[in-house]
């Protein structure tokens, strides 16, 4: 006979106590009333006599309910021939995540976690295929489930051996995502062994500092099979604690800053507002801030003192020595704290670039009717580009002496050839010109052959070079809405969720049809309802020609008072001058191509370090080429700042439990029982044999039984038994 | 000693008296004491003092300086001696009775319990005594005196002693301790008192008020009412015994304490005796099984030793 969970069979021990409970003196259930107790010496409890078990058969019907239960909970079967030729390990797939984090370079955590999963790999079996995979913000194979399953035999050398090859980075960690990508990994895998006859069982482990920095959101996305069990093998670190600095950026200033503060922002340049965190269990609360250079020497011996208490943040503001340049890249670090992986803070912001954009209009500045008036209420500008508006009239000099070209024209029906003519060569050096025709024409049926074309007709052609382009007036019986808008275009792909999408609120009470234009060369953003286009697009050279067939004013159309106008507006802009690059990057960040371009040479794809990286910029070089007026803003950068994702540095250990609310089941025992378990569980012919003989079956059957006959016995006894008169 | 003397007597004369069972299956306790006090009808107080009555004591020569008062003129006139004619003088004498109402006289391994027993007693008592013309009074006490009939020789007195004793008792523990002092403050005259408990206290406790009562001049007698259980404490299987007054619980295997129970009742009887011997106070433990002219014979004889005392 057999079990499939012989550990039940320890219930069996049970049976002590209804033999204990037997011999023990029972607490006679008649109480008597006497006048006095003063004569009466109290006796003790004993045990009785072996002879002196009053109730043997109640005794042997306890104990044989008792036993009979702990064997239907040890699922006992009979073995046959079948089951004892087919003893074969099926083996298991196990899978390591060993968690590479910047927060596992605390001391003795990296240690631990390496002595952690070799224990794990110890506990393995010859069949079982180990595989490694190094845990960031993605999964990255060390020995893959397939290698792993390859060479099941020497499994546990090639895993052992990529251990000690690993070190931590700097990235930050997601074991969220790291799990579900494992699950599909195994999924991907095929489950059954050579011989086709067992199904192997899956196991993984995450050896890592689980810090709340990990993100588990990623878990609600999917149903996690409750075969596949997680193993935590959990690292500490040497000391506990860990304080961390986070300079914050311009955006979050603005989130925290109140009023008053912003109303102090003349020093913004020279001060800094720095969020300093420090842990739960940190056991000291006392830091200084200090800056360095970009090579960590100190500027000076100045220091700014910070208290936080254990488990809560402050912010300070910190200002820059006064000597130096605000585009200088700097350094603040903290001390007073013992885990120095997320001490320092790289600070790197360029200087504030100028852009010129121009209204081409005649009209007065203050007249609604004017582009000028709404044009320039949007605001365009952005953290680190200044957007300067210029009013020209089509006549005039787009240029004056000494000023660079303009980065953004926006020009109404005033436009004409000359001016046109002026502002081509920039177009195709990537000029965008965004042309309303915010005024009537007076043709209101298309022209014939034999009329003047309209000057926007000539423009268009001294443009693009296209003679079929005609334009008229439209009907203005009624008003118009858009229609067909390009949600994937990116001037309206804001819009695209349906919260936002409803266009019917802004009426055209005046449009202009344009027709004969290229269908393949323009691009039709958006038309009116009677079909006409309303937005249209074409690229010329480098640059960009952006129509709008109607004015914005209140006169033309309801754009500019709709809430539309403004996000509209601003994706036109950066459709011509995208947002300056970045200069805060994190451990981890893709390194874009505009950055390559500039001359960042690195053979990886990510920052992989926190530090500050000066460019060697290409256009530095060539900086007498005529192109380097139109180069794109976002290519004018000379150094950056990597740091250590923020993640990393919310250090307190995240509660395990956690896990099992996105249905994980995670298994804190000891890993030798749970291996245990899991083989004795995986024994599916030992489980088909159980479930055909039913043996937990009879064995409830008898427990009832022997219930029912022990209810039997023990009202027959308490009938017989005669309860002694009292006084009273 | 009295119990086997009771015995004695018990087995002499148990068929002269009425069966005790029968006696307090009746409810009506004046019924029982009359019965019981049926036949116990003359009997007069020897007094210590001599006085006028019908009682002829003694002649004596008169002397300088008696009482002129006392000269038997008629004996003058036969011999023409002078001689004092002293008769006995009847007293009234006053009499308390103390009952004790406390939790454990509730207790009762027979048909009716300690206290059913005592107060048919002190019923009876009452009722002979008063039919001797002796004025009695009635005190109830549990752990303080709880009823007071000041003693008396009048019409009614009897009804109030039988009304007293009629009310339900609901006493706690017993401290004797407190209501003797009680008594012997409120009883200004030199009185018999005659206190009916079980004594389950400790004997050391009693010393001082029984003492306090004896400087007081107050005769006293102790009539000890038990349970045969408590003679002899026995049970078929070990059991929780609650102490009816404490509510204390305690485990006891009847084989085991059977001998000890004895031993310590032993003991505490003895202590008893050590304390109430010196200070002249009889005491006697009847069972609620004694027949109830029993007990009264006894108490006369008690009665006549302390007078003679």
């Amino acid at each position: 006979m057999s079990f499939l969970t012989p550990l039940y069979l320890l219930a069996g021990l049970a049976v002590l106590a209804p033999i204990l409970a037997h011999l023990v003196r029972k607490r006679p259930r008649d109480v008597i009333d006497f006048s006095s107790i003063l004569f009466l010496e109290p006796s003790a409890r004993r045990l009785a006599s072996r002879s002196r078990i009053e109730h043997w058969l109640l005794l042997f019907l306890r104990s044989l309910i008792l036993l009979a239960l702990a064997f239907a909970f040890a699922r006992p079967y009979l073995k046959t021939s079948v089951q004892q030729t087919a003893t074969v390990d099926p083996g298991k797939d196990r899978v390591l995540l060993i968690d590479a984090s910047a927060s596992m370079r605390r001391p003795g955590v990296w240690e631990q976690a390496i002595a952690n999963a070799k224990e794990y790999f110890s506990q393995s079996g010859q069949a079982d295929s180990l595989a490694v995979y190094l845990l960031t913000d993605r999964l990255e194979p060390i020995v893959s489930i397939e290698q792993s399953r390859q060479a099941p035999g020497q499994s546990r050398a090639l895993a052992n051996e990529a251990l000690d090859a690993l070190s931590p980075t700097w990235f930050a960690s997601d074991i969220g995502k790291g799990l579900v990508q494992a699950l599909d990994l195994l999924a991907d895998e095929p489950l059954e062994t050579e011989q086709g006859q067992s199904v192997r069982s899956a196991q993984i482990a995450i050896a890592s500092d689980f810090q709340q920095g990990n993100s588990l959101e990623t878990l609600g996305s999917i149903q996690w099979p409750s075969d596949i069990p997680v193993i935590p093998l959990v690292c500490k670190p040497k000391s506990p604690g860990n304080a961390s600095l986070t300079i914050l950026s311009n955006a979050d200033q603005a989130d925290q800053a109140d009023q008053e503060q912003q109303a102090d922002q003349e020093s913004t340049e020279d001060t800094l507002r720095v969020a300093v965190r420090n842990s739960i269990d940190a056991p000291t609360d006392r830091f200084q801030l200090q800056w360095l250079d970009s090579n960590g020497l100190a500027f000076d011996s100045t220091k700014t003192e910070v208290y936080v208490p254990a488990g809560q943040q402050q912010i300070v503001s910190v200002t820059r020595p006064l000597e130096l340049d605000p585009s200088v890249p700097i350094v603040l670090e903290l001390q007073g704290d013992e885990q120095p992986f997320d001490n320092r803070q790289y600070f790197y912001r360029g200087k504030k670039l100028l852009a010129r954009a121009l209204c081409i209009d005649s009209r007065l500045r203050d007249s609604k009717d004017s582009l000028w008036y709404f044009a320039t209420r949007v605001p365009v500008s952005q953290p680190r580009l200044e957007v300067q508006w210029e009013q020209k009239d089509p006549n005039d000099s787009l240029v004056e002496q000494g000023q660079s070209p303009p980065r953004w024209v926006v020009a109404s029906s005033d436009l004409n050839l000359p001016c046109a003519e002026r502002l081509k060569p920039w177009i195709e050096q990537g000029l965008h010109v965004l042309w309303v025709l915010d005024r009537p024409v007076e043709n209101r049926n298309p022209p014939t052959a034999d009329q003047q074309p309209a000057d926007v007709a000539l423009v268009l052609k001294s443009w693009f070079d296209e003679d079929s382009i005609a334009i008229f007036e439209a009907e203005s019986n009624r008003y118009h809405l858009l229609q067909e808008i390009d949600m994937n275009h990116p001037v309206f792909s804001p819009f695209a969720d349906p919260k936002f999408n409803n266009f019917t609120k802004i009426r055209f009470w005046h449009h202009r049809n344009i027709q004969g234009f290229d269908p393949e060369s323009w691009r039709v953003l958006a038309k009116f309802d009677d079909g006409q286009a309303a937005l249209l697009q074409r690229p010329l050279g480098k640059g960009l020609v952006t129509l709008l067939t109607s004015g914005w004013q209140p006169i033309e159309s309801q754009l500019a008072l709709s809430s539309k106008f403004v996000p509209i507006l601003n994706s036109l802009f950066e459709l011509g001058n995208p947002r300056p690059e970045q200069d805060d990057y994190h451990c981890g960040d893709a390194i874009s191509v505009s950055l390559i371009r500039q001359g960042w040479k690195s053979t990886n794809r990510r920052f992989d370090a926190p530090g500050i990286f000066s460019l060697e910029s290409s256009r530095k070089k060539a900086s007498v080429e005529p192109i380097e007026s139109v180069l794109p803003i976002n290519e004018q950068t000379d150094a950056i700042a990597v740091n250590l994702p923020r993640s990393e540095c919310l250090t307190d250990p995240i509660d395990l439990e956690e896990f099992s609310r996105f249905g994980i089941p995670i298994d804190t025992r000891n890993i030798v029982q749970i291996d245990r378990e899991r083989t004795s569980r995986a024994n599916p012919l030992g489980e088909q044999l159980e479930a055909s003989q039913r043996g937990w079956w009879w064995m409830l059957l008898f427990v009832l039984l022997f219930a029912g006959f022990e209810s039997v016995v023990t009202a027959l006894g308490s009938r017989t038994r005669t309860i002694p008169s009292t006084g009273g | 000693m009295a119990l086997e003397n009771g015995t004695q007597l018990q087995t002499n004369q148990a068929s002269k008296w009425i069966d005790l069972k029968t006696l307090m299956a009746v409810r009506n306790l004046q019924w029982r004491a009359q019965k019981v006090v049926d036949g116990f009808q003359t009997g007069l107080h020897r007094s210590p003092k001599h006085g006028f009555s019908v009682e002829f004591s003694e002649y004596r020569p008169y002397s300088l300086g008696d009482d002129p008062k006392t000269i038997d003129w008629k004996l003058y006139a036969r011999s023409d001696r002078y001689y004092q004619k002293r008769f006995e003088d009847e007293t009234n004498r006053r009499c308390y009775l103390v009952i004790d109402q406390s939790k454990s006289m509730q207790y009762g391994s027979i048909e009716y319990t300690k206290y059913e027993y005592a107060r048919t007693l002190i019923a009876t008592l009452g009722l002979f005594l008063l039919r001797q013309r002796d004025a009695v009074g009635a005190v109830t006490f549990d752990e303080r005196v709880t009823d007071w009939l000041t003693a008396r020789f009048r019409t009614g007195q009897f009804q109030r002693i039988l009304s007293m004793l009629s009310k339900p008792c609901a006493g706690q523990a017993t401290d004797l301790i407190a209501p003797l002092e009680q008594i012997a403050q409120l009883v200004q005259h030199r009185s018999l008192i005659v206190i009916v408990s079980d004594l389950m206290v400790c004997p050391d406790a009693l010393k001082a008020p029984l003492a306090f009562l004896r400087a007081r001049r107050h005769e006293v007698v102790l009539l000890r009412v038990l349970d045969p259980m408590e003679l002899s404490f026995h049970h078929e299987k070990p059991v929780l015994v609650r102490d009816v007054e404490s509510g204390e619980e305690r485990f006891v295997d009847p084989a085991m304490v059977a001998e000890s129970y004895q031993r310590n009742f032993q003991k505490h009887r003895s202590e008893l005796s050590d304390i109430l011997t010196p200070l002249g106070i009889p005491c006697v433990d009847f069972q609620t099984t004694d027949p109830m002219e029993l007990v009264l014979s006894t108490f006369l004889s008690m009665r006549e030793a302390v007078g003679s005392s």
